[in-house]
């Protein structure tokens, strides 16, 4: 019954049971220990299943938002190491994000708040920071942009995120005053966080990318609106 | 693609000798919803957790015995699911084995870093006695069969040692307290029950491909 490389492979068994730890585990000793998770796993199939609470699947998607939206902030961070307000604007994006998802901080796993406080620092007093995360009308999960206001400055800094229009199309970015003014064009979605200078906006503004023939609207108003968010004070 | 499971179950339950659940036709249904979440379906994710929700949940809870902490550990799980889906491998096992993994480490994870003593819980029950009964374990397919066989096969001591770590996530230490013995002593008695497990384990699996 017993044969060579016994103890290695048991060893992977008891780590796959949890009676030994994983820490420092080599790549081939980690194939072993998931041969065994899995051969364990039947032991699953004898639970009754229970059903989650309703609401618990809107959790879920919150949170792949969270994450993936801090991941895209820290490689934007690293990218942008040294940017004139860049970490103003991480602040402010950061607190979005958790304003935009609706989500009460206390739900969050405590790795993923720590890694949040560390964006957020400590804001500015008195200054007004605006944020809107511009997500797709049919899947909040996608989101196009994210706009940042500094009010007193009158700037407003737009972060695309990886959406890119289909071939032979454009996106234009449009910004609508709260109220349902005439949308005014900040011009086509740029490919890296761009600011802009002399814009007044507030509270409830309305920022939207829509779909263009090359070159941006021929009418200057937009033709299909296809993303949209509103503007929240960041904290 | 939530309207793809649906018509998978409602076609099983048209059929006269619908095979158990954990079944070929169910394990190919679910491969296929992951191997859509791994293209970033987040559709399919939704049906994913339509489909197989209820069951880890009820594994979460039984592992944790705590709602909050089977709620975290189901939500983690499912975020795991949607950033790693790709790393399923059809021929390393179930696809519901792969998640039960995701969703019992992620238990464990909780338990331990929310840190409890091994006083309190209790011990010969529900899933030592459902899975000592072959019969109760025939709905999840041929593995739990040959799981369940195999453990029946294990000396009582090292089966209860096994199900302890599986279902409490008893480490040797904790073990060792709870049965009053060194922790030298809990490492023969695992390491012998697991290699008898292995060799059974093997034999079901020669013995399901000669038939």
């Amino acid at each position: 019954m017993a044969r060579a490389g016994d103890e290695r492979d048991l060893d992977a068994a008891e780590r796959a049971l949890g009676t030994l730890s994983r820490d420092g585990e080599s790549d081939a000793d980690s194939a072993m220990r998931e041969r065994w998770e899995m051969r364990f796993a039947a032991l699953g199939a004898v639970i009754p299943p229970v059903a989650p609470p309703p609401g618990l699947y809107r959790g879920i998607q919150d949170r792949i938002a969270l994450e993936g939206a801090i991941a895209d902030l820290e490689a934007e961070r690293r990218k942008r190491r040294g940017w004139r307000n860049g970490a103003l604007m991480m602040t402010a994006i950061a607190a979005s994000l958790v304003l935009a998802i609706a989500l009460p901080r206390e739900m969050l796993p405590a790795e993923m708040r720590t890694q949040l406080d560390a964006l957020l620092g400590t804001p500015a007093p008195n200054d007004l920071q605006l944020v809107a995360t511009v997500t797709h009308d049919d899947n909040p999960l996608i989101a196009g942009m994210i706009v940042h206001v500094d009010v007193a400055a009158g700037t407003a800094t737009i972060v695309p995120t990886r959406v890119t229009a289909p071939e032979g199309r454009a996106y234009e970015v449009w910004h609508i005053a709260e109220g349902g003014s005439m949308p005014r064009s900040l011009g086509l979605l740029p490919e890296s966080p761009v600011t802009m200078q002399s814009i007044s906006a507030g509270p409830g503004d309305i920022f939207t990318i829509s779909e263009e023939p090359p070159g941006g609207s021929p009418d200057g108003s937009p033709t299909t609106l296809l993303f949209r968010g509103t503007m929240v004070a960041a904290r | 693609m939530a309207r793809f499971w649906e018509a998978t179950i409602a076609d099983g339950r048209q059929d006269a000798d619908r095979p158990a659940p954990g079944s070929d036709r169910d394990a190919a249904a679910l491969a296929a919803l992951l191997s859509a979440v791994a293209d970033g379906d987040e559709r399919s994710l939704a049906a994913l957790y339509d489909a197989a929700g209820a069951k880890l949940f009820g594994i979460a809870l039984r592992i944790t015995r705590e709602r909050s902490l089977a709620e975290d550990a189901l939500q983690e799980a499912f975020v795991h699911v949607w950033q790693n889906a790709d790393r399923y491998e059809r021929g390393r096992g179930s696809p519901m084995a792969w998640l039960t993994v995701i969703v019992r480490n992620r238990s464990i994870d909780l338990l331990r870093r929310r840190g409890r003593g091994v006083q309190g819980r209790s011990v010969g029950d529900d899933a030592l006695e459902a899975m000592a009964d072959p019969v109760a374990a025939t709905d999840g397919g041929v593995e739990v069969l040959a799981l369940a066989r195999c453990l029946e096969r294990m000396e009582e001591r090292g089966q209860e040692l096994v199900l302890l770590a599986y279902f409490e996530g008893w480490t040797r230490e904790e073990l060792a307290q709870r049965f009053e013995a060194p922790v030298n002593t809990i490492k023969t008695w695992l390491r012998r029950g697991l290699l008898g497990l292995r060799a059974c384990l093997e034999e079901e699996a020669d013995g399901s491909r000669r038939r």
